[in-house]
């Protein structure tokens, strides 16, 4: 009982773990000219980074880690988080205010937060690692690094060992490989609670990027991430089931928040925090190389839709974050190829570039139809709700505004990474039912905080949460007299802001 | 809110005096009112139930199926609601959610068709959203109570053949030592038993591989989903890219030195076994 309770602790304590450690390093990329206090959400995902870059060096260097290493790269983690919780406690003043002010804005949306966190936690906390992919690809990953076992050795190498692609890079592996190691008996009870704590950074991060349209919309939007069931949700491929793909939306999402920095702002501790976040996704999953071409793509195209001299005026900046973002991106390219450049290709396993063979492109004609049949259906569903058809539906609106440059970069990138996954199911080399079934839902999910950026800026610029907020202000005061006629009952204060008939 | 006709009687309002609004209810409201307690109350107690006492239960003929927790406590809240929208004297956060409809309800009369759509929507989903919510409550409770075994975690996952696995799992990690390598003969769950049992050590014939590989999508699941129907005709052209090497599984198995053959199948629980490959105990 005792040493259940101690395992628990430790990997609950875990994701705290990183998010102070992650603090040291998030403050000291926020100094210069953008200090401000970091998040915690970026604090998190910053310090699960950190520990995987350092397990990769070490990794590139000896090809294991050994238990003594665990533990003294465990010592050197308390000492960064030591650090940090004393940024943290000096801050402590600014987290007051934001929580304060966020409560005060809406309090049934954090009181709705809250509650669906806290039930997380419950699973969390009462379950182990359930799902297929959790267990066949990170969670036997995990054991074998934290067994002090070879990435060069015949647990990696040996296409005949039961190891479902073992060449998948290793940033969810390594951080429940700390957990195994640290416990040292095997058992996979609280290792969710990492899951737990990339849910909640995913949140945060929407809320924060939010903000810009709105306080008080924002925090509804960060519930509206949360409530949708594959984000909360135990299934294959949600949050709560191990899997790297919310890991990756969420470090894609930072990345991108932090390149809108950099450009906003000219930037450069925003861009390497960028490149961080980026480096993070690399490590975390192979999507992660089809989403920096997509970033590629959607820069130029919206650099295309601008005018001339607008064009001109931020292709410097764009440039420039995007060389401070490469400068350490392209060193963590280099680690990754060191320690998974030695893995054999596994026969057993399908080639995505042998699926550009034209001898195969030809057979295709009948699998667009099929993946847009299957797409249609998924519109509704118990994994996503009606999200889909709420984002159809908000983009059909007609908009108030213009669109500004980070607008047209995310529709953009939005457009092509949706035409990406798209063209992935159309060739995948598996059979079409199967790779659908089993991996259409974890790859939108990837696309999932783009598009609900995409929707709240929309819902912004229509008017929409701002008249159905003036409206409710307006209805704070309102009097409802029962002699009035229809059209007269319903009246508000004089200062009644007018509301336009739209849509 | 729909308040209001000239026999309705004027609530009075709430903490102080004339600043806050009046509100009037007529009498429909008050059905609406009580209706929804009700169905609020008779929800509740069927969600407490499905969590608590998960069962079908059968009464003068009657069967009621109450097992889960999600939709009626879901119910029971969307019910919560429409009597705190009905409530005849709203204070504190009562008053403001009735303010907020009140809000909502000038919007829907000003606005387009495409923006009322667009509020249908949201509320409907917030509706599947709370429900799923409430799902995981459910699994979290569950997940609390149950006894961790090696697959059978979730309710819905608790079929004849995984209980076979488990059993498969369970025996392994009892009387296969821990430093063992096992030749494994079985299908998808292959890598997953491989952490199932670890640190011992799960390999695959490359014939077993082979087949693995070119039978991905056989699967009971699979089949579920689809019905069966299934679009097979291509996979000829991997399956014929997939090495040809059969090594017969005793040679296979001095090969890579294993010490343990262990072989599952679902279909016929009676082959599934364990056995020594060496005479080492």
């Amino acid at each position: 009982m005792i040493h259940s309770l101690w395992a628990l602790s430790a990997a609950a304590a875990w994701p705290l773990l990183l998010t102070c450690a992650g603090y040291a390093l998030a403050s000291f990329l926020r100094r210069g000219k953008t200090r401000r206090f970091p998040r915690l959400s970026e604090a998190f995902l910053l310090g699960c980074v950190l520990v995987t870059l350092v397990a990769y060096v070490w990794l590139a260097c000896f090809g294991r880690i050994a238990l003594a290493a665990w533990t003294a790269g465990t010592l050197l983690l308390l000492i960064a988080a030591g650090w940090g919780l004393r940024l943290a406690w000096c801050d402590r003043r600014d987290h007051g205010r934001v929580w304060r002010r966020r409560w005060r804005a809406a309090p049934a949306a954090v009181g709705l937060m809250l509650a669906t966190f806290a039930a997380m936690a419950v699973y969390a906390g009462s379950a182990g690692l359930s799902r297929y992919d959790a267990r066949a690809i990170y969670g036997l990953k995990a054991k074998v690094l934290a067994d002090g076992g070879s990435v060069w050795g015949e647990d990696f190498m040996d296409v005949h060992r039961a190891h479902f692609h073992p060449d998948y890079p290793l940033l969810v592996p390594l951080l429940e490989a700390e957990v195994f190691a640290l416990r040292g008996d095997g058992d996979d009870l609280g290792v969710l609670f990492l899951s737990l704590g990339f849910v909640a950074a995913l949140v945060g991060i929407i809320v924060a990027a939010a903000e810009r349209w709105g306080r008080r919309s924002a925090i509804w939007w960060g519930v509206a991430v949360l409530a949708i069931p594959l984000v909360h949700g135990v299934g294959e491929g949600a949050g709560l089931s191990g899997s790297a793909d919310l890991p990756l939306a969420a470090l894609l999402a930072a990345g991108l928040l932090s390149l809108a920095e950099a450009v906003d702002k000219r930037s450069h501790s925003a861009a390497i925090r960028a490149g961080i976040f980026l480096a993070g996704a690399v490590l975390t999953k192979q999507e992660a190389f089809l989403w920096l071409l997509g970033v590629a793509a959607a820069g130029g195209v919206s650099l295309l839709f601008r005018r001339g001299t607008e064009s001109q005026a931020i292709a410097r900046p764009v440039l420039r974050a995007a060389a401070c973002s490469l400068v350490v991106l392209l060193p963590v390219l280099g680690l990754f190829a060191l320690v998974h450049g030695p893995m054999p290709a596994s026969p057993y396993y399908r080639s995505y570039t042998a699926a550009l063979d034209p001898a195969w492109l030809v057979q295709l004609e009948g699998r667009p139809a099929h993946v847009a049949g299957f797409a249609l259906g998924e519109l509704v569903n118990q994994a996503w709700g009606y999200l889909w058809i709420l984002v159809v539906g908000v983009l059909c609106l007609r908009r108030r505004q213009p669109m500004n440059r980070h607008t047209l970069f995310l529709r953009a990138l939005l457009a092509v990474m949706a035409l990406g996954y798209t063209t992935i199911f159309i060739v995948t080399p598996y059979q079409i039912d199967y790779h659908l079934h089993t991996a259409f839902r974890r790859l939108w999910l990837q696309i999932l905080p783009v598009a609900v950026l995409v929707t709240a800026e929309q819902l912004w610029a229509t008017g929409w949460t701002s008249e159905l907020a003036a409206a409710v202000r307006r209805f704070q005061e309102a009097r409802i007299d029962p002699h009035a006629s229809d059209k007269q009952r319903v009246t508000g204060p004089a200062t009644k802001p007018p509301l336009k008939r739209a849509g | 809110m729909t308040f209001t006709d000239s026999t309705a009687t004027p609530i009075q309002p709430g903490r102080r005096g004339h600043d806050q609004p009046v509100v009037y209810h007529s009498r429909a409201d008050g059905w609406v009112r009580r209706a929804a307690l009700l169905l609020a109350i008779i929800a509740a107690a069927a969600a407490i139930v499905g969590l608590v006492f998960p069962q079908r239960w059968e009464y003068f003929g009657l069967r009621v199926s109450l097992r889960h927790f999600d939709w009626p406590a879901t119910l029971a809240i969307v019910m919560g609601l429409v009597y705190a929208a009905k409530y005849p004297r709203p204070r504190g956060l009562l008053l403001r959610w009735q303010q907020f409809l009140l809000g909502l309800h000038a919007c829907w009369k000003e606005w387009g068709i495409g923006r009322r759509l667009v509020l249908v929507v949201l509320i409907v989903h917030g509706v599947v959203c709370l429900a799923r919510v409430n799902d995981l409550i459910e699994t979290g409770a569950r997940a609390l109570v149950t006894e961790r075994t090696a697959f059978c975690r979730d309710r819905d996952r608790q079929d004849a053949s995984l209980t076979v696995y488990d059993r498969l799992v369970t025996q392994t990690r009892q009387e296969v030592p821990e430093d063992a390598r096992i030749l494994y003969e079985g299908h998808w769950e292959s890598v997953v038993f491989a952490y199932d049992v670890y640190p011992r050590r799960v390999f695959l014939t490359p014939q077993n591989w082979r087949r693995l590989a070119g039978e991905w999508h056989c699967s009971r699941w699979l089949e579920a989903k689809t019905g069966g129907r299934m679009e097979t005709s291509l996979e000829r052209f991997w399956v014929s890219r997939i090495p040809r090497q059969n090594v017969p599984p005793l040679v296979f198995a001095e090969q890579k030195g294993l010490d343990y053959r262990v072989t599952y199948d679902p279909r016929h629980p009676d082959n599934t076994s364990i056995e020594p490959l060496t005479d080492a105990p």
